[in-house]
């Protein structure tokens, strides 16, 4: 039972990461309709931001975070002016936006690679390493305990934004029907950059948070953000609850999985997960079935 | 077969008997006459060839967009090795086995993927390759996991190399100009319409990808006997990118184009390898350093340059044809055949 509860513990942890970038991706699935696959890759830079803030300019740690935030969402919204902008005006198909949201990926880390290091960095000290015990049952280090609440506080604050504010409500009929809200007078690129911005800070605080908790490397964001999308497509892409669902889920039999059967398969369990879901429900697990047009 | 067809069934064997020899003949002599680090390169050109072939066909013709080609290749590659090493098949046999169950895998991936719509399969396939690698990886007995599997045969010589690849191109250049490659074709522009004109749509995306990870297959075991070493980290997701970006320069939907966009994206990391030393012996040792490591982020703009700038590549979808050189040609000397080259799509 101790063990349970504290592979549990364990897998709200990292399923919390997962959340928080699988809602990236659903939310620019659902305002664009394609993979992307830079998202990843921002998750990595926020991390290189904040070591860059408390490393080079000595930044106390709130400020290197927080910094680290909006930066990310700029940088987010600044690849979409750049790079998905001019082929969503020309019209192209989806898969030219795939191919360069690939292009953006490996260009963030060679770039990293190259102008900064290669090297693995741990994260300067912030939180103490001692465990906190929770009445006997299990123990939660705190960086857990932060990474959990920080996820929880942002989704909180997007279930808020997107339901309740104005650009919320014009970015879910966006989502809807791109050309329709375009004719209702919704600013479509104001929204798609709000977007933009929101996928960017949530994939940073990510980001930051699995620095501190393993270390800061330029693969960072490679197979977290792969998870972190068969999260959003278990989850029922396009659905802000089933990206949660669907990220809890996979931390959680991930790390049942490691714990219990095999860890060295543990990298695979998110698919294993993913081909099943998609066999038996297509559209996930709290999605709705896209339609077709024709 | 009536008369007409088994007259062009004996004129494609006839192309394919004079390929295979001029490939076989062409390629030994390559092999005797040229220093090894140049036949390096031009057997790297055939394997990436034979790559970007296969993936163009699901990708280019077909429009089913997969990243999950090394996990085919990783298939191929230790397929072919363990039947040599440890059954000691002939390498023929072993080669084309390692094809064939690359194959088989990916029927069992594609099936279940296909039927869905948009973009799901490469996430997919791109699962379908780290579950491969896990694999690979635990699987210490038969492949030496994570300590890689030394000792492969070394088979492809040049002349190998250049075999499976003309054979390839044949096999698919066949195969696109078929019924069937009309069908992909119809799928890939708009599979909705092709479904309401009596296509199975969902037949043709899988058989597409089944031949596609046939070769992809191939194209594993080649580089598994070139190398003579087989890790699970060789066919990681950068592996997938390099068969996507080959034929994303070379054109998506152009055969001959795939062939280009390999030479290139072969060439590019030689290049700067050879700048590099070359910066370094003049005394620029910053320089070539710089460029030692910098070309990934070149390769990464590049593929961004290309996409944005000319989405279609290199060749467009057009394919390189002996009249379209010809006219090429006469163009060029301003002669009674000089027209606009390619005249059609």
């Amino acid at each position: 039972m101790k063990e349970f509860t504290q592979q549990l513990l364990n897998g709200l942890a990292i399923g919390s990461v997962y959340a928080l970038v699988a809602v990236g991706y659903t939310l620019v699935f659902g305002v664009l309709r394609f993979i992307n696959f830079a998202h990843g890759s921002v998750l990595t830079f926020a991390a290189y931001v904040s070591l860059f803030g408390m490393l080079a300019l000595k930044l106390p740690f709130a400020v290197a975070f927080g910094g680290s935030l909006v930066v990310s969402g700029l940088f987010s919204i600044m690849v979409e002016r750049q790079a998905y902008r001019p082929l969503r005006l020309q019209g192209a198909p989806n898969l030219n936006l795939l191919i360069t949201s690939i292009g953006v990926s490996l260009l963030v880390e060679n770039a990293i690679i190259v102008f900064y290091s290669a090297d693995f960095f741990v994260f300067p000290k912030v939180l103490s390493s001692s465990t906190i015990s929770l009445g006997g049952v299990a123990t939660i280090p705190p960086v857990d305990l932060l990474l959990t609440g920080v996820a929880i506080t942002l989704m909180v604050l997007l279930y808020v934004f997107v339901n309740y504010t104005k650009m919320g409500v014009a970015i879910q009929a966006l989502a809807y029907d791109r050309d329709a809200a375009a004719l209702m007078g919704i600013n479509i690129n104001l929204a798609i950059a709000y977007t933009f911005f929101i996928a960017g800070t949530m994939a940073s605080a990510a980001g930051v948070l699995i620095g501190m908790k393993f270390n800061v490397n330029p693969y960072l964001g490679g197979l977290f953000g792969v998870k972190s999308f068969a999260a959003a497509v278990v989850g029922g892409i396009g659905s802000i609850p089933g990206s949660y669902l669907g990220g809890y889920l996979i931390g959680i039999l991930e790390t049942m999985g490691a714990g219990y059967v095999s860890s060295n398969y543990k990298d695979a369990i998110a698919f294993v997960l993913l081909v099943l879901i998609l066999l038996f429900k297509p559209s996930g697990l709290l999605g709705r079935g896209l339609q077709e047009k024709v | 077969m009536s008369v007409n067809g088994s007259k062009a069934f004996a004129r494609g064997l006839t192309t394919l008997a004079v390929l295979v020899v001029g490939a076989w003949v062409l390629g030994s002599l390559l092999q005797a006459t040229l220093p090894n680090y140049f036949t390096g390169i031009l057997t790297f050109v055939a394997i990436n060839s034979v790559l970007a072939l296969s993936w163009n066909l699901v990708s280019g013709f077909t429009g089913q967009f997969s990243l999950g080609h090394a996990g085919f290749m990783a298939v191929g590659g230790y397929t072919s090795a363990i039947l040599m090493v440890r059954l000691k098949l002939p390498f023929v046999v072993s080669f084309v086995s390692g094809g064939i169950f690359a194959g088989v895998l990916g029927f069992l991936v594609g099936f279940p993927s296909l039927r869905l719509a948009g973009d799901y399969l490469a996430i997919v396939t791109l699962g379908f390759q780290y579950i491969m690698l896990a694999v690979l990886n635990n699987t210490t007995d038969l492949t030496g996991g994570g300590l890689g599997m030394a000792g492969v045969p070394f088979r492809t010589y040049l002349p190998v190399a250049s075999l499976t690849l003309v054979c390839t191109l044949w096999l698919l250049s066949n195969v696109v100009h078929s019924k069937q490659g009309r069908c992909f074709v119809a799928v890939k522009e708009d599979d909705i319409a092709a479904q309401s004109v009596g296509i199975n749509t969902t037949y043709y995306k899988v058989l597409a990808f089944i031949i596609s990870s046939f070769f992809a297959g191939l194209g594993g075991a080649l580089l598994g006997h070139f190398t003579m070493y087989l890790h699970p980290d060789i066919f990681n997701y950068l592996k997938s990118i390099e068969s996507v970006s080959m034929v994303i320069l070379g054109g998506l939907g152009s055969l001959t184009g795939s062939i280009v966009g390999a030479i290139c994206i072969t060439l590019v990391p030689e290049v700067f390898r050879n700048l590099a030393t070359l910066a370094s012996r003049i005394g620029l040792t910053e320089a070539g350093d710089f460029l030692r490591r910098g070309w990934m982020v070149f390769y990464a703009l590049l593929f961004l340059i290309m996409m944005l700038a000319r989405p279609k590549g290199l060749m467009g979808g057009r394919e390189l044809t002996w009249a379209g050189l010809r006219s090429l040609a006469g163009g060029f000397a301003g002669g009674k055949g000089g027209r606009q080259w390619p005249s059609s799509k």
